[in-house]
């Protein structure tokens, strides 16, 4: 039984991660707007953001640091010219993963972690955003469009309409949305992503969200309606997500997340449950190369009709590297004490990544993972991403 | 008026007298910041240590020089350079009467707004500077001055990169140590 759920725990680490990058704070970047489509970070890159993947994140191969970015930075190398009014983008993300349980090799594959298309539309104040892609049998299921059982299906990660105003600085949204909750950090098997389901791997949900970014703070809160590839209605879960942030400095953030949700048959229990997670997150990069972010989260469950709340905590602090220009090293500790119950587990993240080129970028990760009643796992995992 | 209040009178207007006599000059310490604004909560600041001072009888004339100004982006500050024709007018230059300030004491910082007129882009501009100037025990004063200008006053064309367009409001903040000389 400990074998199986150590075989589970680390089949579970197959990280099929969308680009968001919190460590940007390092270029005094603490708000995610200019660069990204969703105001709270995360999936398609705007004209700006791509100039800065090319300026900040690649390697420079030589080119001066104050070199205008080239049409390499663009949708298809340039090959394509849009509008302005048009944002498209894709990604290509492959991996190979292998997995040990107390030392023996029990799982080894090929992944396929991202194949996806996305287009974002600007009419004056309006906003059209989609993604749609493929997912092989089994992987991405909080986010099927199609119903194959068997084989893979169509996915749409996110899907909205929306209204900015005010300058750009509030962004109303109707559609599938990231759920505003904690760093929007791309390791999605992360303990934090993973108990506070507020990932932008599939967690996304129906709902209306409102972000606001001002050059010192930021926060998004969403009236969250259910994840409608879940069928039947009663696994949909109704609640609100939603945080703020502050920019202490250009280089320090401290943020603030909350999360209440209540389903009439919970997805692990099938009972009616309320669940929340409130979070603490911090940024801060007190030298350019170095970034450390941390993410605090009390977890709380509840039965709904039973007086029974059960609590639980999850954390995780990473230090990112930057030795060279485009090449990260980086580290984490995590841990996770679930609600449901059962001994605290520890993760040990290890790894390094490296942004070859504008459209392409290589990491490898080593997460140990461990508790007091379970084996402990090794994850090796190599992704190569390939960005349209 | 009686002989009390006119020998605080004459203290008061000596005190004032012997203040604004100062000599000044600039200490290590001293910094500015320029603050810009962009959409969706962009914010863009440039740094600099580099702020001379000089005074006259009648001026306090404060110098920064415009190529040492850093954003932590290389691209961003060849950008400002040439926005700002760097080359052409190499500094933005603020000059404050001394009749315009309130000097501090060792007891009582002073605080206040001056009437001032910035040179940049080989424009000049009256503007308003907000100051709070502090007195330490050694002699040193912290002076924290702070102005706000529209780039169009001053023939800058408000810049815009890849679709994200720079507001024309513009914050500048000053911190220098000065000591009497």
């Amino acid at each position: 039984m400990k074998s199986a759920l150590g075989i589970f725990a680390a089949v579970g680490l197959c990280s099929t991660a969308a680009s968001a990058y919190p460590t940007m704070i390092r270029h005094g970047y603490t708000q995610c707007g200019s660069c990204h489509t969703d105001p709270s970070g995360g999936s398609l890159l705007t004209e700006y953001g791509r100039a800065q993947s090319q300026l900040l994140l690649s390697s420079r191969w030589g080119a001066a640091n104050d070199k205008e970015p080239d049409e390499a930075s663009k949708f298809l190398f340039g090959a394509l010219k849009t509008p302005d009014s048009v944002a498209l983008g894709g990604w290509v993300r492959e991996g190979y993963i292998w997995n040990t349980v107390d030392g023996k090799l029990v799982d080894h594959r090929a992944l396929q972690m991202r194949t996806s298309a996305a287009a974002e539309v600007r009419l004056g104040p309006v906003r059209a955003a989609a993604e749609l892609g493929y997912a092989s049998a089994q992987t991405v299921q909080l986010a099927t469009v199609s119903r194959n059982q068997d084989g893979g299906n169509l996915v749409s990660r996110e899907h909205w309409l929306g209204l900015a105003f005010a300058g750009e600085t509030v962004l109303v949204r109707g559609g599938r949305i990231n759920l505003p909750f904690g760093l929007r950090n791309i390791e999605h098997s992360s303990f934090v992503r993973a108990a506070t389901r507020t990932d932008i791997n599939e967690d996304q949900q129906a709902g209306i969200a409102v972000a606001i970014t001002k050059d010192d703070w930021r926060a998004e809160g969403m009236a969250i309606l259910g994840n409608y590839s879940l069928r039947p209605d009663a696994l949909r879960e109704r609640g609100f997500a939603g945080y703020v942030e502050t920019a202490l400095s250009p280089t320090v953030a401290v943020g603030l997340s909350a999360l209440a949700t209540r389903a009439d048959a919970a997805l692990e229990t099938r009972l009616p449950s309320l669940r929340q997670a409130y979070g603490l997150t911090a940024r801060a990069a007190p030298w350019t190369p170095l970034v450390f972010s941390l993410e605090l989260d009390a977890l709380l469950s509840s039965a709904l009709g039973r007086s029974s709340l059960k609590t639980g905590d999850a954390g995780w602090l990473q230090a990112d590297l930057e030795v060279l220009r485009g090449v990260h090293l980086l580290g984490a500790a995590e841990r996770l004490a679930s609600p449901a119950g059962g001994a605290a587990q520890y993760g040990f993240w290890g790894g390094a990544a490296w942004f070859v080129v504008p459209h392409l970028d290589v990491r490898t990760d080593v997460i140990r993972r461990s508790s007091a009643d379970s084996p402990t796992t090794h994850t090796f995992l190599i992704q190569l991403n390939g960005y349209l | 008026m009686n002989t009390r209040n006119l020998l605080t009178g004459f203290f008061l207007a000596l005190a004032v007298a012997t203040q604004g006599a100062l000599a000044l000059s600039r200490t290590g310490e001293s910094s500015v910041t320029v603050l810009a604004h962009g959409p969706a909560g962009l914010r863009i600041e440039g740094k600099s240590p580099q702020v001379s001072f000089e005074e006259d009888d009648a001026v306090f004339t404060f110098k920064v020089p415009i190529a040492p100004i850093e954003t932590g982006i290389d691209l961003r500050d060849r950008h400002l350079r040439e926005l700002l024709e760097a080359e052409k007018f190499p500094a933005a230059i603020l000059r404050v009467s001394r009749s315009d300030l309130t000097f501090p004491s060792q007891r009582e910082p002073a605080d206040g707004v001056a009437k001032a007129e910035l040179t940049l882009h080989g424009q000049s501009r009256p503007v308003e500077v907000h100051y709070r100037a502090e007195m330490s025990k050694g002699g040193v004063t912290k002076v924290r001055g702070t102005l706000q200008f529209d780039m169009r006053d001053f023939q800058i064309k408000s810049p815009s990169y890849l679709g994200v367009g720079v507001a024309p409001e513009v914050e500048v903040k000053v911190e220098l140590a000065l000591e009497g000389a």
